[in-house]
């Protein structure tokens, strides 16, 4: 249904349910003392010609006598009282019937209508245990009678009733007017109607609520393009301020896009190589929700190779399972939980402060030597009941290729041998002091190169990271083990790196060093690398930045490579 | 191993000298500046930390307040379910007191945060935006698990006041103000 015309409907009714509920009422408290009513627009009134009242009109109710107060003009400022014996009820700024009929009926034996100046008087002499209310329309007044039954007592007797709100309603016939148990359950059916109304409107509104998606977020970030996974297949864009009912047209699964590029130009002084503009990764990321448990995280790269050929991949593909803080799970394409570098920036350099990854966390097909993607099953979440926000990952899967050089190091579809990969990690985030994570992981694979027994890696990671709206911190240190035929090959690496804020300056600086032994059973060519960067990144808006990156390299019984870096990296 | 201690020190030091911790503090207001008399009548002004009247807390630290607003937690400790953060929109005073003093953030650092932490698959849901107090208070009375901020004089009865770190508006000390 239509949510605002829901909600409209269901107001209508509810004051429409009120106003009565508060005319049924009118006549509830009555007493001796006067019941004022709307004494507010008698002033109002006044300023008028007065209201005429037409002749009384007595009709017959199962109960008693209905006598009908009826003007040229509404009656919402009449005051009622018990008078004795008399029930008067006083309209202001009235004038009284021309013919003074005399009326009876069951409940009252006479009526008299007084003209007092500008107001009418009208005094309704009662039968002894008789009990009135008045049920008050526009122009109208409905004055019934209810007579004593049969079998009860005398008159004089307390009968006691209980509005739906619990109070106490007495009889007397003396000097109480009484709420029939007809209109008690009247009244009480209509309260019940209100609550459900009630009940209905904020169930509607907390499913509203619950619906209201993502996009209405407090974020500004560029409009993620959004499209809804309907038969229809319409795109839409969703404004900030997008109605909640808008979003719930289709009750399908949506299709979130952000997107992530750079342009680079790199000129280097290594032999063999030229200068070159570079076009760099096309980060498609899309997330969808689709339940309030399960979710999709994907990350498709576009990118060119070294023959300028395109190529694309699927990065990142993962059904989330969100439990609790304490336990999610993920089946899919990840990337490894290795250090910090490698799931705290991905494939988005817009999010990076350097132009480039440090080589430790280079990607496999970059020539890095760590399995940052993997193929299997993720846990992760908080340990519970741990101090200093202690956070733990498990992952298990593929691992890393080693066959032939040709292949593909992540293995998305076959795996090389049938053992798996594992790795485990453990990190801290204390809550009182916010940026600061450190942690350590361990990984675990046995890699089958042709031609060659198998080798054992284990990977061991430690971080220390540190940032803030100024400041960041990022030191990682990585060792790679390989084991073959008892011997071991231990590859060191580490990066420091170090910026600060100003404005929308931020200069930066890193020195990295990773040491690949020559007789490395997996990766003999890669030797040692270690060397300076020097950089700036400036924001030249919200959601991009511009980058320039002085790296030097030394590398083992090879010249040194002095390379600039100039990049324009943006979301969007 | 001379050049690792150093670096470590180095750390230590600029580690030592910045401000990690967002408290909020009467220093900013009271340093003397152009718009002085602005800052002093804004500081006299509250924000009431506002939650769903089913969340069963009644008082939350300082940092579990930041660690909420920042996603760092999706579900309350207290069992109150998922937490969902509701954030006026930009420009008005209440955000940016609570960019200023929760998030220790501006909108850009803020926008890029709360990115990045989706980018890592951290976030399931973004904080929700709302354009008035009205909408505010609507989303938290409506929605299970919900935390927001209004000004204190603008609280109703249809959600429920967290005091943090043990005050409540009007407490002598209370520290979240425009």
């Amino acid at each position: 249904m239509n949510c605002p015309r829901l909600l409209f409907i269901t107001t209508l009714a509810i004051f429409g349910l009120a106003s009565e509920r508060i005319t049924a009422q009118t006549t509830t408290p009555l007493t001796d003392s006067l019941a004022v009513n709307t004494a507010h627009t008698r002033g109002l009134a006044s300023a008028s010609a007065p209201r005429r009242i037409v002749p009384l009109r007595l009709t017959d109710a199962p109960e008693g006598a209905r006598v009908t107060i009826a003007s040229d003009a509404p009656l919402d400022d009449y005051t009622s009282r018990i008078d004795g014996d008399s029930f008067c009820i006083l309209i202001p700024h009235a004038q009284a019937p021309a013919s003074g009929e005399q009326i009876r009926g069951r409940g009252f034996t006479s009526v008299q209508i007084e003209q007092r100046e500008d107001e009418v008087l009208l005094s309704f002499q009662l039968q002894p245990g008789a009990s009135v209310r008045v049920g008050k329309g526009f122009n109208r007044l409905d004055v019934l009678f209810k007579t004593p039954k049969p079998p009860q007592p005398e008159s004089g007797s307390a009968n006691p009733g209980t509005l739906s709100s619990g109070t106490p309603v007495t009889t007397s016939s003396s000097r109480r007017a009484e709420v029939s148990s007809d209109e008690l359950e009247i009244i009480s059916q209509m309260r019940s109607q209100i609550a459900a109304l009630e009940a209905r409107i904020r169930e509607v509104e907390a499913r509203q609520a619950e619906r209201d998606s993502p996009q209405q977020t407090a974020q500004a970030v560029p409009a993620n393009a959004t499209i809804a996974a309907s038969s229809t297949g319409a795109t839409t864009g969703h404004p900030a301020d997008m109605s909640e009912h808008d979003e719930m047209s289709t009750g399908t699964p949506r299709l979130e896009i952000q997107g992530f590029a750079d342009m680079n130009f790199r000129a280097s002084d290594q032999k063999g190589t030229t200068n070159a503009f570079v076009l760099g990764q096309l980060d498609l990321f899309l997330t969808s929700r689709l339940s309030e448990k399960f979710s999709v995280l994907g990350e498709l790269i576009v990118e060119a190779g070294a023959n300028n050929e395109f190529s694309f991949e699927i990065h990142r593909l993962l059904l989330r399972y969100a439990h609790n803080d304490y336990f999610n799970f993920s089946a899919g394409r990840f990337h490894s939980a290795i250090g910090y570098y490698n799931t705290a920036y991905h494939h988005g350099s817009w999010f990076q402060t350097a132009a480039n990854r440090p080589f430790i966390f280079a990607f496999e097909s970059k020539g890095g030597i760590l399995p940052l993607h993997n193929v299997g099953l993720s846990v992760s979440g908080r340990i519970p009941s741990a101090p200093l926000g202690l956070r733990y990952v498990a992952e298990i899967g593929n691992g890393r290729a080693v066959r032939s050089p040709l292949n593909r190091s992540v293995q998305t579809s076959i795996d090389e041998n049938n053992g798996k990969a594992f790795n485990l990690g453990i990190f801290a985030r204390p809550k009182a002091l916010p940026g600061f994570q450190t942690g350590f992981s361990i990984y675990r694979d046995n890699l089958t190169p042709n031609g060659s027994p198998k080798i054992g890696q284990t990977i061991m990671a430690a971080h220390f990271i540190y940032q803030n709206k100024l400041y960041e911190m990022l030191n990682e240190a990585v060792v790679v083990r390989h084991v073959l035929n008892d011997r071991v090959f231990n590859t060191p690496g580490f990066y420091t790196q170090f910026s600060r804020r100003f404005d929308n300056a931020r200069p930066y600086f890193r020195y990295q060093y990773v040491n690949v032994p020559n007789d490395d059973p997996i990766f003999p060519d890669v030797g040692r690398r270690n060397g300076p960067s020097l950089g700036l990144r400036y924001d030249i808006s919200e959601f991009a930045a511009f980058k320039a990156q002085y790296d030097r390299t030394q590398r083992r019984r090879l010249s040194s490579i002095n390379e600039l870096i100039l990049q324009l990296a943006f979301t969007f | 191993m001379r050049a690792v201690i150093t670096i470590c020190a180095a750390l230590a030091t600029l580690i030592g000298s910045s401000r990690p911790v967002a408290m909020p503090s009467h220093d900013a207001a009271s340093q003397p500046s152009a718009s002085a008399p602005i800052r002093q009548t804004r500081s006299q002004v509250e924000l009431a930390i506002i939650v769903n009247k089913s969340n069963p807390n009644d008082n939350l630290s300082f940092s579990e307040l930041r660690e909420y607003f920042m996603a760092e937690r999706g579900n309350w400790s207290s069992g109150a379910g998922k937490v969902r953060v509701v954030m006026r929109e930009p420009g008005v005073l209440e955000r940016e007191a609570v960019l200023r003093l929760i998030y220790d953030m501006n909108e850009k650092d803020f926008n890029s945060y709360f990115l990045g932490k989706k980018f890592r698959g951290e976030l399931l849901e973004e904080p929700r935006l709302r354009n008035s107090t009205p909408d505010m208070i609507k989303t938290i009375s409506n929605l299970p698990g919900a935390i927001g901020y209004v000004r204190a004089d603008e609280v109703d009865a249809s959600c429920k006041v967290i005091r943090v770190d043990g005050l409540a508006p009007g407490d002598a000390g209370y520290k979240i103000k425009l």
